[in-house]
């Protein structure tokens, strides 16, 4: 099971990124891979706020939240508040900024693998959850 | 190795309350699937996959619409705009 940072979607709306490429190639597995995917719930808000923010265009925010919630292999994590007290203690013992330790949290309260661009946190939470960098969670998910 | 139900049941009646808990949300979302559509397993993945193409082809005709508009780079903005306000209010 794997917990994406929510830049990792967002950076598959831009082909001139950087890291368009690894994060397109990592959607496209999951896909066919059927993977079990768990976000927390925060991760709507992000995107849907970051497009409606970078487009102007509220309306695709929305279909967007749709298209995510659609999907039947990604599942959102209750924002409850055993996730919030883990989150906060993560962001407190690991110096993680709130949004991230809201992936961590969730990772580790599930079990899952974070999947996160950002070195910072790879390197802060690696002793406490499974993380990779997209490159090798594609690379443990094989190629077709 | 061959695992029956039973020996399932007596590890997991040996678990802390909050690994219990851990296993019985694992266990929910592993077989969402099958206990609220019955699909057969090609029918969940042909469902699924389409459902995630739809996403992925949202993406290029945001990024078509939008050429000058980067979701990724407003995100981060916005995640380092809220921590700096926390960390101003914090210090105030």
């Amino acid at each position: 099971m794997y917990t994406l940072d929510a830049n990792i979607f967002a950076r598959d709306a831009n082909p001139r990124d950087p890291f368009y490429a690894t994060c397109h190639a990592l959607l496209e597995r999951l896909a066919s891979t059927a993977a079990p995917v768990i976000e927390p719930g925060l991760l709507l808000a992000e995107v849907a706020g970051a497009i409606s923010r970078a487009t102007r265009d509220p309306l695709r925010a929305r279909v967007y939240l749709e298209l995510l919630r659609a999907i039947p292999s990604l599942t959102f994590a209750p924002s409850d508040d055993a996730l919030a007290e883990a989150s906060a203690y993560l962001a407190a013992d690991y110096a993680l900024r709130g949004a991230d330790a809201v992936y961590v949290a969730t990772a580790r309260q599930h079990n899952s693998t974070l999947v996160t661009l950002d070195r910072e946190v790879r390197e802060r939470v690696i002793t406490i959850v499974r993380v990779l960098t997209p490159e090798a969670a594609l690379a443990e998910l094989g190629t077709e | 190795m061959t695992v029956t139900f039973d020996q399932v049941r007596e590890l997991v009646d040996r678990l802390a309350p909050g690994d219990r808990q851990r296993l019985a949300t694992y266990l929910a979302q592993t077989t969402t699937a099958v206990r609220d559509t019955g699909e057969p397993g090609e029918a969940f993945r042909q469902r699924n996959l389409q459902a995630w193409q739809k996403l992925l082809a949202f993406h290029a005709t945001l990024a078509a619409d939008y050429p000058q508009a980067d979701v990724a780079a407003q995100l981060d903005r916005d995640r380092q705009e809220r921590d700096t306000l926390l960390r101003r209010a914090g210090e105030g």
